[in-house]
């Protein structure tokens, strides 16, 4: 049996610590190449990488739109402002011929009013009983006038 | 009461040239039972300041400064003594205090007199 000096078997059985050391580091290092491809499929014998799989950044498309996108959302908005432009016009229209209307009733009215106001004859307090103007009537219109405003004050 | 066209007629009556308007006053305005009516008729009668519109509201027992109303004949006689003729007034005055048969309006006629004469 051969002996094994210490120093010659120390070496050894670093050498064996080394290669086992290099083992493991390929071991960790397959794995991580095997991690976009969790499932180990293979092509031909290959290993399929992450690059033939279809990339995941539809999210990434749908915050940022296209030019197309863009104008296409920009004509509905254009759209919806013209609807609620055209219902703004039509509440204004409706507004403006009730307005009309009311006019047209009050003028009426006060038309019929005012042909009421030509058939009766209306006398104003102030211009009657205005003292300058009693002054040059006769006596006996005034004795009269008098009696009569005697009689409603008596009466009341 | 306040009827601003009962006031306005007797003003306009006070103010009228035709002597039909005293006795349109005396008939309607002395004899109311309405003692601002009658007052307002004084005060008309005495602006008049002629012979017969005085002649009533000093002579006539019951009205103008022989008012049974204090203030009818208060008004009555502050308006004689606002006068600014006076002459006729105190001759009316002067035939009342000798001429008149009853006492209590001659006493009248005098006192309204005396404050006339102290007044002018």
């Amino acid at each position: 049996m051969q002996k094994i000096s210490p120093l010659r078997s120390s070496i050894e059985a670093f050498n064996k610590f080394k290669a086992l050391r290099a083992n493991k580091a390929n071991k960790t290092e397959k794995t991580q190449e095997n991690q976009t491809n969790p499932f180990g499929i293979t092509f031909k014998g290959t290993v399929i990488q992450m690059d033939v799989f279809e990339k995941t950044d539809k999210a990434e498309k749908a915050t940022s739109p296209s030019l197309k996108e863009r104008i296409q959302n920009t004509g509905k908005l254009l759209a919806s402002a013209w609807v609620g432009t055209i219902n703004k016009f039509s509440s204004l229209k409706t507004n403006a011929i009730a307005f009309g209307n009311k006019i047209k009733d009050n003028t009426i009215a006060a038309a019929k009013k005012i042909r009421d106001i030509g058939n009766t004859k209306v006398e104003f307090d102030v211009f009657k009983y205005n003292v300058s103007r009693l002054q040059n009537q006769p006596v006996s219109e005034l004795r009269t006038m008098l009696s009569n405003e005697l009689q409603g004050v008596s009466n009341e | 009461m306040n009827n601003r066209r009962i006031k306005n007629i007797i003003e306009a009556l006070g103010k009228h040239k035709d002597d039909e308007s005293i006795q349109v006053l005396n008939e309607l305005g002395t004899n109311c039972p309405i003692d601002e009516i009658r007052e307002l008729t004084s005060k008309a009668l005495i602006r008049k300041n002629t012979h017969n519109a005085l002649e009533l509201m000093i002579v006539n027992k019951g009205k103008g400064i022989n008012d049974l109303s204090a203030r009818v004949a208060m008004c009555a006689i502050n308006e004689l003594l606002a006068l600014k003729d006076k002459q006729e007034a105190i001759k009316i005055l002067d035939d009342t205090i000798n001429m008149h048969s009853e006492k209590e309006v001659q006493d009248t006629a005098r006192s309204v007199k005396a404050l006339m004469s102290f007044s002018s």
